[in-house]
């Protein structure tokens, strides 16, 4: 997918993941000051960038993304009213040896089988999985790691899918709730028993965190189950529920 | 009732109001009992359930919104040329477009243009429209439209916006009040005799700041227009498909029969029947225009930030005056209350909740610059308020136990519960149940209230906080009035479907309407099922609200389509029958004699999906041995095996409330009582909720799970309301600050620890829905908050009438802020 590297002072959900997920995954893609704490190193690079103030006047904050290498920049808009184009220009340092954001290739183990494709850089995981894949059970919810919808174990840990880029899954072992339905693991039937669903957009992404949980604790005690789900947000308030379908799969799956 | 319509299958509500045809409470089969494996409970478990966003279609293309970034503002040019020419980018509409250039798709007491150049509040969307390959492809490219905005004076609060002076909300327009409500006062009795007659007086002001209508799904559209067929679908969240359907015809000039309206599962609990949400009737609309232009399907898409244009209709400020006995009576009512545009009325609950019989109600609906409404279980947060400040002062002025003082207000339009209720329960073919006696009784004794309840202020704990509580109690919601239908048969197998289209938004609906079939009709939890496929295309539908209104409206529906078909079965077996075999009739039809010659209908039972004689119960015969010959309409020669077997239908259209054609004078009955009890800290202003407690007549509970579930359920959202949820503006700008689930806090486990919950129904039969139900689904969430302005006055001694209660206000009415 081509993509033009002009914005705003807003930046997209993946456009934040790609810089800070870049970040985490180690490689040499950040922001400058995120560079600087990392050591930097690398050519310097004149970034020029439109800018568009959607705040009628004052002080934006804009980050731009050239190949290899993000400027953050802070610059006043002129006040007044309606929106404001100024120019910004701003040297960064591009760290050596990055390159363009691009295609890359990756293979993944989930719900037991296994898949290669080529994922775009810029994807993160939820929208790859979901849209891409038609894992419909990764929901779309907050958009930004807020709610826990989009879990997904991923490595035997419970991750969320939104925040993750989909080139990080190379390599890994990852477990959706249909995954966790289709095992027959006793959380499903508790799940369903105990009406831990309302609406039910929300719900696949508690299981799989019970899941996870139980994963690493067999017997948890209901402050564990509390502090488990604590960051899983259901508007319709089926908080309870959980915690009697986690204790009943414990009492009868012989976990 | 003479003169009215007897079409079969067809049955106005109050003739089913007047036939409540209930039995002992405990004598049910299926109704109340757990249990039942809910039929949506692998699909949303696995994650399988498809909702609007799950939706794709081959070609499928994305279209997102410009949105407004000024409180109040309007375009004055646009340039798309960048953005159409984006990589990935396929269309680019604006409001110049001539097909819906200064087009109103609906008028509310704001404007709601197809797509508008005037921006009434920040984040509405307008202006123009891009559809993309992707999602992102067309919000990079919202960025590329080079708009220009002429910014205009602004309102966001109601109070000041109703000020002589005040800027005006909505261009066009002399004031910002509108007349959503009653403009001059209601009033009942002599106020101001009962106020110079009264022992005590007590006056108070509360607020409440709006609340977030954003669902867990952000709302989205998907509309393919086939230019083959020449059909119209829409997948969307909505309540109303055959009103979606009407709409897109008309609009676009096709036979209804060309539109088809599917509803997903629902994750977004909002509404979506508001005429003034953008997103409920504007999004299929565009969606279907630009799938016509472009010749391929098109999601129409929210961001979790578009998602949170919508509030619940809850900003209110309420100045109130009440008149009270020494005995503990309230003598007279007054009230100014300001409620933000569509606020829904604020004193309705006041008037069905009480025997109060003097009082002058006035309640302004003002124009501001903030977010359309969209109600979220439910609509009716301003009635809740202002009843339960009533309550609560009135107790509070007097020193009073408010579960005392309850049963002396108890009551409808000014007359006595205790009295003239028994007297309209008794004329009705109501149990003889004094439904909040009931709840009170047994919520005292389960929250411990006559221990707990104490002078304001009187009470430290052992860990240096304040203790206090606080209570609310009202009507259960019924909403009986509307209309629904439901159609079911039996396959050739004995097996049934139900084909009623419903809007899924969390209460269960798909289970419990299969338990009143169940009930009525006597076959079995896995030989019932939804036929979903293609039940889109009928015009069976839940009615207008199969949220708000699937218990006590479409409950009715399924229950006597059911009986329909328990008699279409058993008849079918008391006549000879003619049936053919083989392709084309084969060798022509046979003649079958009947399975049960010689009997009625009335002569047979039918339970566990066998058919037997009632008097021989072993004469009989199974479901399957009997469907196997049955077509669609009983008695007809068909194909064995082949048909579609028994067909029964029933809609049912119930006035609202004590209407003119019916002259039913419908009264609500069921009460119910909150508890609250809490721990504030004086030092950081929090508040730790240690008990709520609920009381809930169900009047008769269908599913347990399911009530339980919405009362614990609604308990998490109510104390959100309670503590944290409040929209944000910036003053200075009018712009909307908290957009998304970090900075707009909602409750989640760990706010209100499940242990302090305390659920409890009862089931006093006096409900209108079938078997004398109520709903349960709203009504926690709208009632629950309001008891703990309450209990903090009752731990602190002092009132804080502002809601959400944040331990910033907390320590504010302290001094220490």
């Amino acid at each position: 997918m081509t993509e033009k590297r002009k914005k705003s002072g807003e930046i997209s959900r993946r456009e934040f993941l790609r810089d800070a997920g870049l970040l985490v995954g180690g490689t040499a893609i950040g922001s400058t000051v995120l560079l600087a704490a990392c050591g930097g190193g690398g050519a310097t690079e004149t970034v020029t960038k439109t800018v568009t103030s959607t705040v009628p006047g004052g002080t934006a904050t804009v980050t731009s993304t050239v190949p290899g290498g993000t400027a953050t920049v802070t610059t006043t808009v002129p006040g007044g009213t309606g929106v404001q184009t100024v120019t910004v220009t701003k040297t960064v340092e591009v760290p050596s040896g990055a390159g363009p954001v691009g295609l890359t290739e990756i293979t993944f183990t989930l719900n037991g089988r296994v898949y290669t494709r080529l994922v775009d850089d810029s994807w993160d995981l939820q929208y790859f999985l979901h849209d891409i894949m038609g894992f419909i059970e990764i929901k779309t919810f907050c958009y930004r790691g807020a709610c826990g919808s989009c879990s997904v174990i991923m490595n035997g840990r419970p991750i969320l899918s939104c925040t993750t880029l989909a080139v990080n899954a190379d390599g890994a072992v990852i477990e959706t709730s249909r995954g966790i339905a289709m095992s027959g693991h006793p959380l499903v039937n508790a799940y369903i028993k105990n009406h831990c669903m309302q609406c039910g957009y929300c719900t696949p992404g508690f299981l799989v965190t019970s899941k996870a949980l139980l994963d690493r604790n067999p017997n948890p005690s209901e402050e564990e189950i509390m502090e488990a789900l604590s960051g899983n947000i259901c508007r319709c308030g089926t908080y309870p529920a959980h915690i009697w379908a986690i204790q009943e799969a414990v009492a009868e799956g012989g976990m | 009732m003479a003169g009215k319509p007897t079409l079969p299958g067809y049955t106005q509500g109050t003739q089913i109001w007047a036939d409540q045809d209930r039995k002992p409470l405990d004598e049910y089969t299926s109704i109340g009992k757990t249990g039942f494996i809910r039929k949506d409970g692998m699909d949303k478990v696995s994650g399988t359930a498809v909702y609007t966003r799950d939706v794709f279609l081959p070609g499928m293309l994305y279209g997102v919104w410009l949105t407004n970034p000024y409180a109040h503002a309007k375009i004055t040019a646009i340039d798309t040329t960048d953005a159409e020419n984006y990589p990935g980018v396929r269309y680019v509409l604006t409001y110049e477009d001539p097909e819906i250039k200064d087009k109103l798709n609906s008028g509310g007491f704001l404007p709601v243009w197809m797509l508008g150049s005037l921006g009434y509040y920040s984040g509405e969307p307008i202006g123009a429209v891009i559809v993309a390959d992707t999602e992102q492809i067309a919000r990079e490219a919202l960025r590329e439209l080079k708009v220009t905005w002429e910014e205009e004076d602004f309102i966001t609060d109601i109070e000041e916006g109703a000020q002589s002076g005040a800027p005006l909300a909505v261009d066009g327009t002399e004031t910002n009040e509108q007349m959503m409500g009653p403009g001059t006062p209601t009033v009942s009795g002599d106020p101001d005799a009962a106020f110079a007659a009264a022992d005590v007086i007590e006056e108070w002001s509360s607020h409440k700041l709006p609340i977030s209508g954003a669902g867990a799904e952000p709302v989205s559209c998907v509309a393919k227009w086939d230019h083959g067929t020449g059909h119209l679908e829409i997948w969307h969240h909505t309540q109303v498909p055959n009103s979606h359907r009407a709409k897109l015809a008309a609009y676009f000039g096709i036979p209804r029969s060309d539109v088809i309206v599917h509803q997903p599962y629902n994750g977004h609990l909002g509404g979506h029947f508001q005429w003034v949400m953008y997103d409920c009737w504007t999004m299929p609309l565009l969606g279907a225009m630009l799938s016509r232009r472009l010749g391929r399907p098109v999601k129409m898409m929210y961001d979790r930030k578009d998602d949170y244009t919508a509030s619940d209709p809850s900003f209110a400020h309420m100045h109130a005056k009440v008149g009270l006995t020494n005995d503990g009576k309230i003598t007279a009512v007054q009230c100014e209350n300001y409620l933000s545009q569509f606020g829904f009325n604020s004193t309705e609950h006041i008037i069905e909740n009480t025997n109060i019989s003097n009082y002058s109600l006035l309640a302004h609906n003002i124009n501001t610059n903030i977010c359309h409404p969209g109600p979220m279980r439910c609509e009716q947060t301003n009635n809740v308020h202002f009843w339960a400040t009533v309550q609560q002062h009135a107790a509070a002025a007097l020193g009073m136990d408010p579960t005392v003082q309850a049963l002396l207000l108890d009551g409808f339009d000014g007359e006595d519960m205790g009295t003239d209720g028994a007297a309209y329960k008794e004329e009705h073919g109501f149990p003889a149940r004094d439904s909040l006696a009931e709840c009170i009784a047994l919520g005292n004794q389960e929250f411990d209230w006559d221990n707990k309840w104490h002078e304001p202020g009187a009470k430290t704990l052992p860990n240096g906080r304040m203790h206090g509580v606080g209570t609310f109690w009202g009507h259960s919601w019924q909403d009986a009035s509307g209309d629904g239908g439901v159609a079911l048969f039996f396959n050739n197998d004995g097996s049934v479907n139900v084909m009623c289209q419903y809007a899924d938004n969390g209460v269960n609906q798909r289970s419990t309407m299969l338990q009143i079939v169940l009930e009525e009709l006597g076959v079995t939890w896995d030989n019932i099922d939804w036929l979903d496929i293609g039940q889109e295309q009928v015009q069976f539908s839940a009615g207008p609200g199969s949220g708000s209104q699937s218990c006590c409206c479409t409950g009715w529906a399924f229950k006597y389509a059911a009986k329909n078909a328990r008699f279409a079965i058993l008849d079918f077996c008391c006549h000879d029958f003619e049936y053919t075999t083989g392709f084309g009739g084969g060798d022509g039809p046979r003649l079958q004699a009947a399975f049960f010659p010689g009997l009625t209908a009335d002569d047979l039972d039918l339970k566990d999906n066998v058919i037997f004689e009632k008097a021989n119960p072993d004469n009989k015969f199974t479901l399957a041995e009997v469907c196997v010959h049955t077509t669609f309409g009983a008695h007809n020669a068909g194909q064995s095996n082949m048909g579609p077997g028994v067909f029964a239908w029933q809609y049912v259209s119930q006035p609202a409330l004590a209407d003119s054609y019916s002259e039913y004078e419908h009264h609500w009955l069921c009460r119910n009582f909150y508890y609250l009890e809490v721990e504030v800290d004086t030092d950081t202003g929090e508040v730790f909720p240690t008990d709520c407690t609920v009381v809930y007549d169900g009047g008769k509970i269908i599913t347990p799970e399911s009530f339980f579930g919405q009362m614990y359920g609604a308990c998490y959202m109510g104390w959100g309301r309670a503590l944290v949820e409040e929209y944000v503006w910036d003053t200075a700008t009018g712009v909307h600050l908290n957009c998304n689930f970090y900075d707009y806090k909602v409750s989640t486990i760990k706010d209100l620890p499940p242990a302090v919950l305390h659920m409890h129904g009862i089931e006093t039969g006096v409900g209108f829905g079938p078997y004398g139900a109520v709903g349960v689904g709203e009504h926690t969430a709208t009632c629950m908050w309001t008891c703990l302005s309450p209990a903090i006055y009752n731990a602190l001694g002092i009132w804080i009438d502002d809601y959400p209660i944040t331990p910033a206000k907390v320590l504010k009415a302290l001094g220490k802020a």
